[in-house]
């Protein structure tokens, strides 16, 4: 014990010292990063404890650099240090990946900058590097590869006891598709598709012919399609060769992305007639109709290769990940017209989802059993903001706001009582969303029963293109009174026709259909309350539910994101955890404040699909 | 394109087995580097400097860069004539250069064009006062009826891009140019890959100096293709050109002292302990064995630290021998070119001004020399804040004396007045009080934010006040900004400025300043406040204890606030709010430690007990007795083992310990076993993976530092299955 001398000569302790023995679980970290949203996750003895995407703390749009500030977060929302961390998980295997940077290489009559970028690539610090000299870690590095990361990322939260498995994206390492079943803690792939043929790409190639964002705009795709017809299908079925097994084609003289900083060639443009639309620019039935088109062709594909998995896997059960995985419109056809009865998607189906299988896959493979066994019934995984520090900021300020403190019906009623007068609410409250969709914790809230809502919503506050849909939140146990579904669902991750009395045209799309998240007490209690005093109130137990961010921006993660984007956008009202504020009560200098750059991160390009 | 084979694929994978051991990887980089394979000749390890434009290996055609451009100002044709408009595209650049919407034809008055950096903006002045300004009154003073204007192109950030805007300003059809530029010339180390192989060899022969001398000969191509492309263009076209070569606050200015980087075996220990002698025997009044001990330690790290060299300056300035004096501080000045381990201010470098001196006169441009005039000026005294505000830019008397000298060279060269500069510097412009008090100001903060001693930031705080006592509510919404947890821009004070400070003070302290602890500036402002009868003292605390009291809330000793108010400036790299364009990223994302103590600041309570939460490591092995001593308030708290794993300790310290306000907690680490040569291999190592290089040892590293209050509860970890929004908690 450390002492120190008084005047008299004797000892006495100053500090008390004590070393903190490691924490008795079993914690392990997962890590997605390199290609887009990369992302961090904790496991503690095998139950999922955080998540969060790096994009939400450097504020840089799909950042792919390592999640450093994703990393700290997790310690410290488990109150772990360094010292408690077993194990490193990761959701690529690099030397797989290394073989097909090399095989990209030697491409004949590359262009040499393009070599030299392959060279590059190779050369530098590989991900074990990497992770030991950021983290300072110098523990076990577990790595998974990609499929297989997507792969435990939905089966092993599914609570499925066993289910085929479909995975299914641009690309990871080799394989851009992968077959599969899991059993238990044990998850087996019998087939793959490998680079570069691609699903994913050859939805990206016609998203970026489109003037889309190869990597960011393939949603908006799906979105605009139900406006057109499948006129063109027949000449997007060139670009894809099926076979009869779980293998396909794409073919190659319609696609740049080997050698190009283009997803499609000319060939392309020639094939449909056309030239690629220019970003920013009208959008014309044409455009539409070949969006319709290979929405139309991608579920066909991926609806005969749900057939073809359920010929080698006969279960009930069904679970997909991977980036195609998100188009929520196929998944249902699968769903409907598949042979498969029950249907799990992971709410973070793309690459940062992979963080979460990582770290399951790690986790089975140390203990021999499965990380956990209940289904995921929420993801809100990532920081929450405390009344305090809102406060705090709030009071700093001269800006003008309501305090909720203690009285959180009052609270409700003032939200209720301003979306019913037509006003758009930011809502910001509790643990952040994993995963690309907000669900109540980062959300921008208005009354679906208007219909220039959605018009307003998308020209003022998102800046977004005028096509795209909104989707609602119902109570759950009032969704079948207003949509065709029979079963929860949390995560926006299924569509279904709109079947309610009341006009709902702000969330219902061209076709009918809506993108629905049900609701409960159980995973988000304030949410509900809203929903239910909303019903209350007007009959009507749903609202407009969209991401907290504006176009080109994150979600929102702390108050002061909430409070930018909240000054930035046209949003009229909001309520960040106990407070609320209008426009009126914004500082004049808060407009500087809002305009600051982030630094940091490291953006994707939206050209062509980062393949290095 | 022909595809590539599905059986090449298998190839591959079984190539990518062999590449990728680590051997393998290490030795397709070294193959690699040779040009044998790919082509790493001209490529950056690390490319930032395209964020600000600074490119450093353009084609010396002489071509103009935009030939329908100035600057950020565009040409545009009307009635037959010429002029340009300020470009809406470059929007985010505006505020850098002078507010001037548009470059009128040239008509018939004389046009001299102003070309530079942030120097020639009057930094700190700007836009009140600037040098443009203070030059054309000094010409207008004497033109004896010839009109004449100065058009302001100076550009905040400016550097080695001063070639291309010298040559697309002639399109402004000037009768005389001047550039004033060279503080931002910089070339980085780590190098072009093509150099690892060169570095390698020199490195392992004349150690850490290699790095120093590659960097001021890249520096020394750059600099003399830049005056040969700006100058044979300017002589063929008959154009007069003056260069000014800048000069440094060699009087005042201090970088931050640090450890000598990797020295051969057993000389890094050598060198601490002759630092540590020479330090002593100085503050003992002993200048001859200082001085002595300081000549060693320079013959060890070979002028690439400053230490020794500043303990050589000021035992000649106690001595009287000012002309040594100014040797060493100018050695001191140049030998952090090399360093990339931490922000440097930015500074003329000897090898510049060389060339300056050298090149020039080949095309017939003329030369003011700064260092030179100023010596002149000051009769032989080393210039300080007399002429300075900080490391490079001026006082407005600075910039008077700059711009009379600058003003008797365009006079000559227009043929219209031989006069001398010293006749000159009273016609030049001169700034109100208000505008003299708030640049003082602002240097104060400038000074503070670059780790300057007390008293340099105390003189300009109470220059400030001097010079109008309107600046003490900006000083006092200041000190309330600085200290609150909520962004600046947010902040009531922060509105308070921007309502009541001029043009310039929003300018700076709204766009550029970062909150942080501030203790040495928000200290010397308090002094200066109080010699002036104003007390702010309680207010401070008080406000301090609020938002970053540890009775109040834990305080992560890592994050920037605090981790700045330490003055090490190589430990808080990674975790700046701002990366440093000029700098390769930071490789870590956790606290290392480069000198045998880690300071940390708190905000405490008297006979309120904290506890800290350390996780902490060595990185090399100890060669002392592996032991860290923890030091609060300078009372020996404790010591503890610690070796190279991650090892986690609270540590609870008595209230008695403790005093109100601000607290120090020192780290003391063991004394490692420097690398040696092995440091260097580690370096080239870096280099060829592409990584920032580590140049200096590291004493220990830090994951967590965490502060509480010591009379709450230690809350354990959460069991997962209670954690309230866990998944999967049956």
């Amino acid at each position: 014990m450390p002492t120190q001398k008084n005047s008299n000569g004797s000892s006495q302790p100053i500090a008390k010292f004590e070393r903190l023995a490691k924490r008795p679980h079993l914690n392990i970290v997962g890590i997605s990063a390199g290609y887009h949203d990369s992302a961090c996750c904790l496991l503690q003895d095998g139950v999922l404890v955080a998540a969060v995407q790096e994009e939400r703390f450097t504020r840089v749009k799909n950042d792919k650099s390592f999640p450093r500030k994703a990393f700290r977060y997790c310690l410290e929302q488990a109150g772990l240090t360094m010292a408690d961390i077993d194990c490193i998980a990761y959701y690529e295997d690099p030397y797989m990946k290394l073989g097909r940077q090399i095989w990209m290489g030697m491409i004949p009559d590359l262009p040499s900058e393009r070599r030299e970028g392959i060279l590059d690539r190779i050369v530098k610090s590989q991900p074990e590097q990497i992770i030991r000299r950021l983290f300072g870690f110098n523990g076990p590095i577990e790595f998974v590869d990609h499929h297989l990361s997507h792969a435990a990322s939905s089966f092993f939260y599914s609570g499925f006891d066993e289910a085929a498995i479909l995975t299914v994206d641009g690309v990871g390492d080799w394989p851009t598709t992968s077959y599969g079943w899991g059993k238990g803690s044990h998850i087996e792939r019998f087939e793959q598709v490998d680079f570069p043929d691609s699903l994913g790409f050859f939805y990206s190639a016609i998203t970026g012919y489109l003037g889309f964002e190869v990597n960011e705009g393939e949603y908006k795709v799906m979105g605009l399609a139900p406006y057109g017809e499948p006129v063109y299908a027949d000449q997007i079925r060139n670009l894809i060769e099926v076979s009869s097994d779980g293998q396909y084609r794409l073919n190659m003289k319609y696609f740049a992305f080997l050698s190009e900083d283009s997803m499609f060639t000319q060939e392309l443009s020639t094939l449909l007639g056309e030239p690629p639309r220019e970003p920013e620019s009208e959008l014309r039935q044409f455009h539409m109709d070949v969006a319709r088109s290979v929405q139309a062709v991608l579920e066909e594909v991926l609806l005969a290769k749900v057939r073809y998995l359920h010929s080698k896997v006969p279960s009930e059960n069904l679970c997909m990940a991977g980036g195609v995985a998100l188009n929520v419109v196929a998944n249902g056809r699968c769903l409907r017209e598949g042979p498969f009865k029950r249907l799990f998607v992971q709410p973070a189906a793309g690459d940062a989802g992979g963080s979460v299988g990582a770290a399951a896959m790690a986790h089975a493979r140390i203990t021999g059993k499965p990380p956990y066994r209940k289904k995921l019934d929420h993801v809100y995984l990532g920081p929450e903001n405390t009344s305090e520090d809102a406060y705090n900021i709030l009071s700093t300020s001269s800006a003008k706001f309501q305090d909720f403190r203690g009285k959180e019906e009052e609270l409700i009623r003032y939200t209720v009582d301003r979306l019913i007068e037509g006003k758009v609410v930011g809502w910001s409250h509790g643990r952040m969303e994993f995963g690309p969709r907000s669900l109540g914790a980062r959300s921008i809230l208005a009354d679906p029963r208007r219909p220039e809502m959605r018009d307003r919503i998308n020209a003022l506050v998102k800046m977004r293109e005028s096509f795209r849909p909104f989707a609602p939140a119902v109570l759950e146990s009032k969704a079948h009174e207003h949509f065709d579904l029979d079963h929860a669902s949390p995560f926006m991750l299924e569509t279904c026709q709109v079947i309610s009395p009341i006009d709902l045209s702000a969330i219902t799309h061209i076709d009918g259909s809506a993108r629905v998240q049900t609701v409960t007490h159980e995973t988000n209690p304030r949410f509900a309350r809203l929903l239910e005093e909303f019903n209350r109130r007007t009959g009507c137990p749903i609202l407009l539910n969209t991401s907290f961010n504006m176009r080109g921006e994150p979600i929102v993660c702390t108050t002061v994101d909430a409070i930018m984007c909240f000054v930035r956008s046209q949003i009229d009202v909001l309520v960040v955890e106990d407070f609320a504020m209008e426009r009126a009560g914004i500082p004049a200098l808060w407009d500087l404040q809002a305009t600051e750059k982030p630094t940091g991160g490291e953006a994707v390009g939206h050209l062509v699909y980062t393949l290095l | 394109m022909q595809q590539v084979s599905e059986l090449l694929k298998s190839f591959a994978n079984r190539l990518a087995q062999h590449v990728s051991s680590k051997d393998g990887l290490q030795a397709l980089r070294l193959l690699r580097l040779t040009n044998l394979i790919g082509n790493s000749s001209a490529k950056p390890v690390e490319s930032s400097l395209d964020d600000i434009g600074h490119s450093s290996r353009k084609a010396s055609d002489g071509s103009t860069a935009a030939p329908n451009r100035v600057g950020i100002w565009e040409k545009k044709q009307e009635n037959g004539e010429t002029y340009f408009v300020r470009s809406k595209d470059k929007l985010e650049e505006w505020n850098y250069w002078a507010n001037l919407g548009r470059i009128e034809p040239k008509g018939t008055k004389k046009r001299v064009v102003l070309i530079g950096e942030s120097v020639a903006r009057g930094y700190l002045y700007d836009p009140q006062f600037t040098c443009a300004m203070a030059l054309e009154t000094i010409l207008k003073s004497q033109a004896d009826g010839a009109e004449i204007e100065v058009i302001d192109l100076a550009r905040t950030n400016l550097g080695l891009e001063v070639r291309e805007l010298a040559i697309d300003a002639l399109q402004l059809e000037p009768d005389a140019v001047i550039i004033f530029s060279g503080n931002n010339w910089r070339c980085v180390f780590p190098p072009s890959a093509a150099d690892i192989p060169k570095i390698d060899v020199a490195l392992r022969a004349q150690g850490m100096a290699a790095t120093k001398q590659y960097v001021e000969t890249m520096l020394k191509d750059e600099v003399t293709r830049i005056v040969h492309d700006v100058g044979l263009t300017y002589k063929e076209r008959g154009v007069p050109l003056l260069w000014i070569i800048p000069e440094f606050n060699l009087g005042d200015w201090r970088d931050p002292l640090t450890n000598a980087p990797h020295l051969p075996a057993g000389a890094n220990l050598e060198w601490i302990n002759l630092w540590q002698d020479a330090q002593h025997a100085f503050q003992d009044g002993d200048c001859e064995t200082a001085a002595a001990l300081a000549r060693r330690m320079v013959e060890l790290d070979q002028e690439v630290n400053v230490a020794g060299l500043y303990i050589l300056a000021d035992c000649s300035a106690q001595l009287g021998d000012m002309d040594s004096a100014r040797r060493y501080r100018e050695l001191a000045r140049d030998s952090v070119i090399w360093d990339s381990s931490k922000s440097a201010a930015p500074r003329t470098y000897s090898v510049a001004q060389q060339v300056l001196r050298d090149e020039a006169p080949k095309y017939d441009g003329q030369i003011l020399d700064m260092p030179r005039l100023f010596k002149e000026y000051l009769k032989g005294a080393l210039p300080d804040r007399q002429l300075f505000l900080d490391y490079c830019h001026m006082t407005s008397e600075g910039i008077q004396v700059t711009m009379a000298a600058a003003a008797s060279c365009i006079l000559k060269q227009l043929a219209l007045k031989d006069v001398a500069w010293t006749r000159l510097i009273g016609q030049a412009a001169s700034p109100s009080h208000e505008v003299e008090a708030e640049a003082a100001f602002l240097a104060a903060i400038h000074s503070a934010h670059w780790w300057q001693p007390y008293d340099v930031i105390h003189s300009f705080c109470a220059r400030a006040l001097q010079q109008s006592r309107h600046i003490a509510k900006i000083m006092t919404c200041f000190v309330d900004m600085q200290t609150r947890r909520t962004p600046m821009l947010m902040c009531r004070s922060a509105e308070q400025i921007s309502v009541s400070g001029s043009p310039l003070i929003q300018h700076y302290l709204l766009r550029y300043n970062n909150q942080q602890l501030d203790r040495m500036l928000l200290d010397a402002v308090l002094h200066a406040l109080k010699d002036a009868g104003i007390e702010a003292r309680e207010q401070l605390d008080s406000l301090r204890k609020t938002e970053y009291g540890v009775a109040g809330r834990d305080i992560d000793l890592l994050d920037y606030y605090h981790c700045s108010a330490a003055l090490q400036p190589q430990e808080v790299m990674w975790v700046l709010p701002k990366r440093d364009v000029f700098l390769p990223q930071e490789r870590h994302h956790y606290y290392k430690a480069y000198w045998c103590e880690s300071k940390f600041v708190f905000v405490g309570e008297a006979d309120c007990p904290v506890r800290f939460q350390l996780t902490f490591r060595l990185h090399y092995p100890s060669l002392t007795d592996p032991k860290v001593t923890l030091r609060v308030n300078a009372v020996n708290v404790g010591t503890v083992e610690v070796n190279r794993e991650w090892a986690t300790w609270n540590i609870t310290v008595p209230g008695r310990v403790l005093k109100d306000g601000l607290n120090d907690i020192v780290v003391e680490w063991p004394m490692p076993d420097f690398p040696g040569m092995q440091g260097y291999d580690d370096v080239l190592n870096d280099l060829t993976e592409g990584n920032k290089p580590e140049f200096f040892c590291i004493f220990g590293e830090i994951h967590t530092f965490v502060v509480s209050n010591g009379q709450k509860a230690v809350v354990s970890a959460h069991e997962p299955h209670q954690v309230l929004s866990a998944i999967g908690a049956d």
